[in-house]
């Protein structure tokens, strides 16, 4: 929803009006886009193992997996990034 | 065994592969050198079946590769064909290292122990873990136990010690000399290039191929080197007096 809202609408045009909410806006697709990168390789490495109908315990642990690798790289860049603005003096 | 022939791929309107020929024989180790986003993961992938390019012929064993023959000889194809991806999260999604290992025996109904092949690969006291909670370098020791397990034919390692420390690094040169597969390396390490490979295909930004041959041919090549990023000009100081001259490092 988000990939379609961004691809039809220039969101970072519309936020021009202020500058801390197009660097946040900035910030948030750069990491969608990457999240969508890693998300095709999850996929095709699954491709990749399977050549059976995935059972759905597997396709369970599977969407979990993938799941908690997401939670986690977000929680790490989210702190990541708070790091870089206070640096950047964004807040104290 | 693999032939690609005027490969072109590209994705959301950009080139990722550009008229791409090269051909490799059984036995060959063949490292494939290039900036980030030359397009040697996508190239990787297309030889792994795992996407289809949208012009030119791919060809393993004399069959042409494509969805239609995937959908008969996927079994075999995959049996033969392991794929190391560059973050091997993306491939370990089993509850323990025991269940992953056994997933991929029980997938392609093959013969073998989890103990004796996570012995192999030094993961036996790994086997009871979640994957999600293993180190990087233990994460792609379990992938590396994984893609091993099917005793491929063709091995395709992206950036396969980017997550292993130096002591990791040494044994998995060793074991990968040993194992005499055929196989393709992208890498940005240039000593691991030296050590695996007895070829070198370099890619440049252009994402076409710009050196097919001897690697010790391409290491002597200071014009190739720079066209295909690997090789950079900086400052140094000895003593009082600076200058800048060219150098080869081993980016990981």
């Amino acid at each position: 929803m988000t990939l379609f809202v961004s691809s039809k609408i220039n969101l970072i045009k519309a936020v021009s009006f202020s500058s801390s909410l197009q660097f946040l806006l900035i910030a948030t697709l750069t990491q969608i886009q990457s999240f969508v990168k890693t998300f095709e390789d999850f996929k095709l490495a699954l491709k990749s193992r399977t050549v059976n109908a995935l059972r759905k315990k597997d396709r369970k642990n599977f969407i979990s997996s993938m799941f908690y690798f997401f939670l986690k790289k977000s929680l790490h860049n989210s702190k990541e990034r708070a790091l870089a603005l206070k640096a950047r003096g964004f807040f104290d | 065994m693999i032939k690609l022939e005027n490969i072109y791929y590209s994705y959301e309107d950009e080139i990722v592969l550009d008229n791409i020929n090269f051909h490799i024989n059984e036995g060959e180790s063949v490292v494939l050198l290039g900036n980030n986003g030359c397009g040697k993961s996508t190239l990787l992938k297309l030889v792994a079946g795992l996407i289809y390019p949208q012009k030119g012929l791919f060809s393993y064993e004399n069959e042409k590769i494509n969805k239609a023959y995937l959908k008969t000889h996927n079994k075999a194809f995959r049996k033969d064909v392991s794929i190391l991806f560059q973050t091997p999260d993306t491939m370990l999604f089993n509850p323990t290292v025991y269940d992953e290992i056994l997933f991929t025996i029980e997938e392609f109904a093959i013969e073998a122990d989890v103990r004796t092949i996570a012995k192999e690969f030094q993961i036996e006291h790994l086997l009871d873990k979640s994957p999600l909670k293993l180190s990087g370098g233990e994460k792609q020791k379990v992938a590396f136990a994984v893609i091993f397990a099917t005793n491929p034919k063709l091995l395709l390692l992206d950036e396969p010690t980017a997550n292993l420390d130096p002591k990791s690094t040494g044994w998995f040169i060793d074991f990968l000399l040993d194992k005499k597969i055929t196989t393709v390396i992208s890498t940005h390490n240039l000593s691991l290039a030296y050590e695996l490979g007895n070829r070198a295909i370099a890619m440049n930004e252009k994402h076409k191929i710009i050196f097919d041959g001897k690697i010790e041919e391409l290491f002597q090549n200071k014009e190739l080197l720079l066209e295909a990023n690997l090789m950079h000009k900086h400052k140094h100081a000895h003593k009082d007096v600076q200058h800048s001259h060219f150098h080869i490092h081993n980016w990981n």
